[in-house]
């Protein structure tokens, strides 16, 4: 334990100094929010791995891998076909926009109600996704201190926040690029140390085959690993926790080549995540929970440095996501909402304490949640991203790139979608099996499109324009 | 390990490098309309 504290101080440590040199970079609220537009290829890859990495990964994931073996990993190529289409589609015109935050560009497109939909939208979202990290970082802290749940998400909560409120984006990136490397030996390291155990790759086929045979086929049969992969694509395509990095790069090349920065960090992690759950499965057949498996794993299997290696890069995991919530949560109740309806125009930096303070108050909202039993971490993650898909893809990927899209298409199509995503999950048993983010993402684009041709006999208010015939 | 497993690493591999290829394609299409306009 005394090896743990010891790599845990040096980790929180090296973030503190990297928040503090962002914190000396951020002036305006611009170099809080997109770090000034400034990232490359490599800051900008580490910060969107970082950021979608999450709790869900190292616990969720792993959680996952062990209840189902490989089947799990075919989910990884709908989050990359998710980045493609949001690099492709959605970056180029958002940038062009020259929006700051996502509500930014729904009150340039669509105008101020539509701003204050996703706004709130976001902070809902975002809070459910927030109580998912708290979690984990609780059952981290259990399993491997033997501490009690909350001094888990204490943690978590005094280090992010910090950190959020000094750096910002500016900040932020530069530690998710460390954050990413620390993630990235953590569980690579991992790996062959659980193979040697079980007699490498052919020990742990053979272990696995006795358990359940199915562990190395399709547990998940192709249908189920298709809505999850759906989940996580169309909500990837449209989040605004990973289009606004985006925004924060310093071109659209940078752009592209971060997205394949990005792909190459995720592989790496996502296959050491497979092999661990998988292992972890062969060697402790009846763990109570899948989300054990990990903090278990670091506990009572790995050596103590490799078992401090894997704590600290699930914190990172963790403590990344939460920041980029934090930031973009921030951002959509400050300047989306307090700027563009209590104070107009705000001084720069009345806005800038704004969002710090923004930031210490919406990290402290998920904590009433947290600490009381919720299900799985992964599938806390997987519902927010239902939502964000079933809100979100419609009036962004298609509202960017279709002309004839209306105010009035893109209100209905997000109250519509996310009445849909919800109504769907609380049902017990779903008509044809199919899980909450077809129906969701499919009303959301159907009602988007018919509202908004119906709508288009009546001309085009300014903000409705097309934003290059705006520019021209 | 049974094909499920190794098809997964083989596919990844394809997949990222289909896309950086995709992107220095892009980047340089970038390049050389911009000194066109130059």
């Amino acid at each position: 334990m005394s090896i743990l504290i010891i790599v845990l101080t040096g980790y929180f440590a090296a973030v503190t100094t990297l928040a503090w040199f962002g914190y000396r970079r951020t002036r305006t609220a611009s170099d809080f929010v997109v770090a000034g537009r400034t990232l490359g290829a490599l800051v900008g890859g580490a910060t969107l791995a970082a950021t979608q990495i999450s709790a869900g990964t190292f616990v969720g994931t792993v959680g996952l891998h062990y209840l189902a073996g490989v089947s799990f990993a075919w989910a990884w190529p709908g989050v990359w076909l998710g980045w493609i289409v949001a690099v492709v589609f959605v970056a180029p015109k958002l940038r062009e926009s020259g929006a700051l935050t996502i509500p930014d560009y729904f009150a340039r497109r669509y105008g101020p109600i539509c701003r204050s939909v996703s706004a709130g939208l976001i902070v809902v979202a975002y809070t459910i996704f927030l109580v998912a990290q708290y979690k984990a970082s609780g059952i981290i802290v259990h399993a491997v201190l033997g501490w009690p749940e909350w001094t888990g998400i204490a943690l978590i909560l005094a280090s992010t926040t910090v950190y959020s409120l000094l750096g910002g984006l500016h900040g932020g990136a530069r530690i998710d690029l460390m954050q990413s490397l620390v993630m990235v030996t953590g569980v690579v390291a991992s790996v062959p140390y659980m193979l040697g155990h079980l007699g490498g790759l052919d020990g742990l086929a053979h272990r696995l085959e006795a358990i359940d045979p199915r562990l190395l086929g399709w547990y998940y049969r192709p249908r189920e690993v298709v809505a999850f992969a759906a989940s996580f694509g169309l909500s990837l395509a449209a989040t605004p926790l990973e289009i606004t990095r985006f925004l924060a790069m310093r071109d659209l090349t940078a752009a592209r080549y971060a997205v394949g920065v990005g792909f190459i960090f995720q592989a790496i992690i996502g296959a050491s995540v497979m092999m661990i759950g998988m292992s972890m499965r062969a060697l402790f057949p009846d763990l109570p929970s899948g989300d054990l498996a990990s903090s278990v794993m670091a506990a009572h299997v790995l050596t103590p440095i490799a078992g401090s290696l894997l704590v600290v890069a699930a914190f990172s995991a963790i403590m990344s996501t939460v920041n980029a919530l934090l930031l973009v949560a921030a951002a959509s109740v400050v300047h989306d909402l307090y700027a563009a309806f209590v104070e107009r125009p705000g001084p720069d930096r009345r806005l800038l304490a704004a969002n710090r303070i923004a930031v210490v108050l919406l990290a402290l909202v998920p904590v009433w949640f947290a600490v009381r039993e919720v299900p799985l971490v992964q599938f806390i993650v997987l519902f927010q991203a239902k939502l964000v898909a079933s809100f979100f893809f419609a009036p962004i990927v298609i509202g960017l790139n279709w002309r004839r899209s209306t105010a009035a298409g893109a209100l209905s199509s997000m109250l519509a979608g996310s009445i849909t995503c919800v109504g769907w999950s609380l049902m017990r048993q779903p008509p044809f099996g199919l899980d909450a983010v077809f129906p969701g993402v499919a009303v959301s684009i159907a009602v988007f499109l018919v509202v908004s041709l119906a709508g288009s006999t009546t001309p085009l208010q300014d903000h409705q324009a097309p934003l290059a015939e705006r520019r021209a | 390990m049974p094909w499920t497993f190794y098809s997964w690493f083989i596919f990844a591999a394809l997949f990222i490098g289909a896309y950086f290829a995709w992107a220095w394609i892009s980047a340089r299409r970038t390049r050389r309309n911009d000194s066109r306009i130059k």
